[in-house]
């Protein structure tokens, strides 16, 4: 599966990918670019990735996402190229049996990939001034052993 | 003692980019040829760009390496950020 579209993120597709009558629960989050930042007014962000370790790393977002809630479904996509104000940046789609694994998977995978995912957002204001977004420095993620 | 030469491109990403452009390519000897000794010619090249390499993470194609990794010549090293999806 793709983790990373150059296109506009299709909720639809994600939803039909994870369809499961056994799950009572769906949560979505989708990232949008807002109008403000900083007191600054936002004119469109540029995203770009390092696709090999961006894709990899969600993918295993994902798949730790599914362990540690014991949830059947988690799927994470993220644009990349200029996105205006009110376009998805990022969609995350969980489902679970019940909504509480269901909430704090969601939770839990939205931060994972800001903290991890090598994607960068460059920010442009309609003062022609453009910043890029602090962010996390990136570690090599070991999950807790088990016990 | 060789003193046989490598080359190595080095791919940055993000606010990488506004002080070293998305790519450059650095040389040395083999026997220094580690991860951390592209990233010390780097910043000798652009030393405005330190606060943000010391803050990087290299990788070599989808697999994060440490600092001392070995490098190979011809080998592509990518300088990650730190990171801001979202």
């Amino acid at each position: 599966m793709q983790h990373l579209s150059e296109q506009p993120l299709d909720l639809d597709t994600l939803l039909q990918a994870t369809a499961d009558e056994q799950c009572g629960a769906l949560v979505v989050f989708g990232g949008v670019v807002r109008l403000h930042n900083f007191g600054l007014e936002v004119t469109h962000i540029d995203y770009s990735a390092y696709p090999p370790l961006a894709q990899k790393t969600l993918s295993e977002i994902e798949s730790e996402t599914r362990d540690k809630f014991g949830v059947p479904h988690c799927r994470l996509v993220h644009r990349t190229g200029r996105l205006k104000v009110g376009e998805l940046s990022v969609l995350a789609v969980v489902r679970a049996p019940h909504r509480g694994e269901a909430f704090d998977a969601a939770r839990y995978a939205v931060e994972a990939l800001k903290h991890r995912v090598a994607v960068w957002k460059h920010e442009h204001y309609s003062d022609g001034s453009c910043a890029y977004m602090e962010g996390c420095t990136v570690v090599e993620h070991k999950p807790a052993a088990a016990g | 003692m060789s003193n046989q030469k490598i080359t190595v491109t080095l791919q940055c990403y993000g606010e990488l980019q506004r002080w070293c452009g998305a790519s450059q390519q650095v040389e040395f000897s083999k026997e220094q040829a580690t991860a951390q000794a592209a990233i010390d010619q780097l910043l000798l090249a652009f030393p405005q760009a330190e606060s943000v390499l010391k803050r990087s993470a290299c990788a070599l194609g989808d697999r994060l390496v440490p600092t001392h990794e070995k490098l190979h010549n011809g080998a592509t090293l990518a300088l990650i950020p730190p990171v801001s999806g979202g």
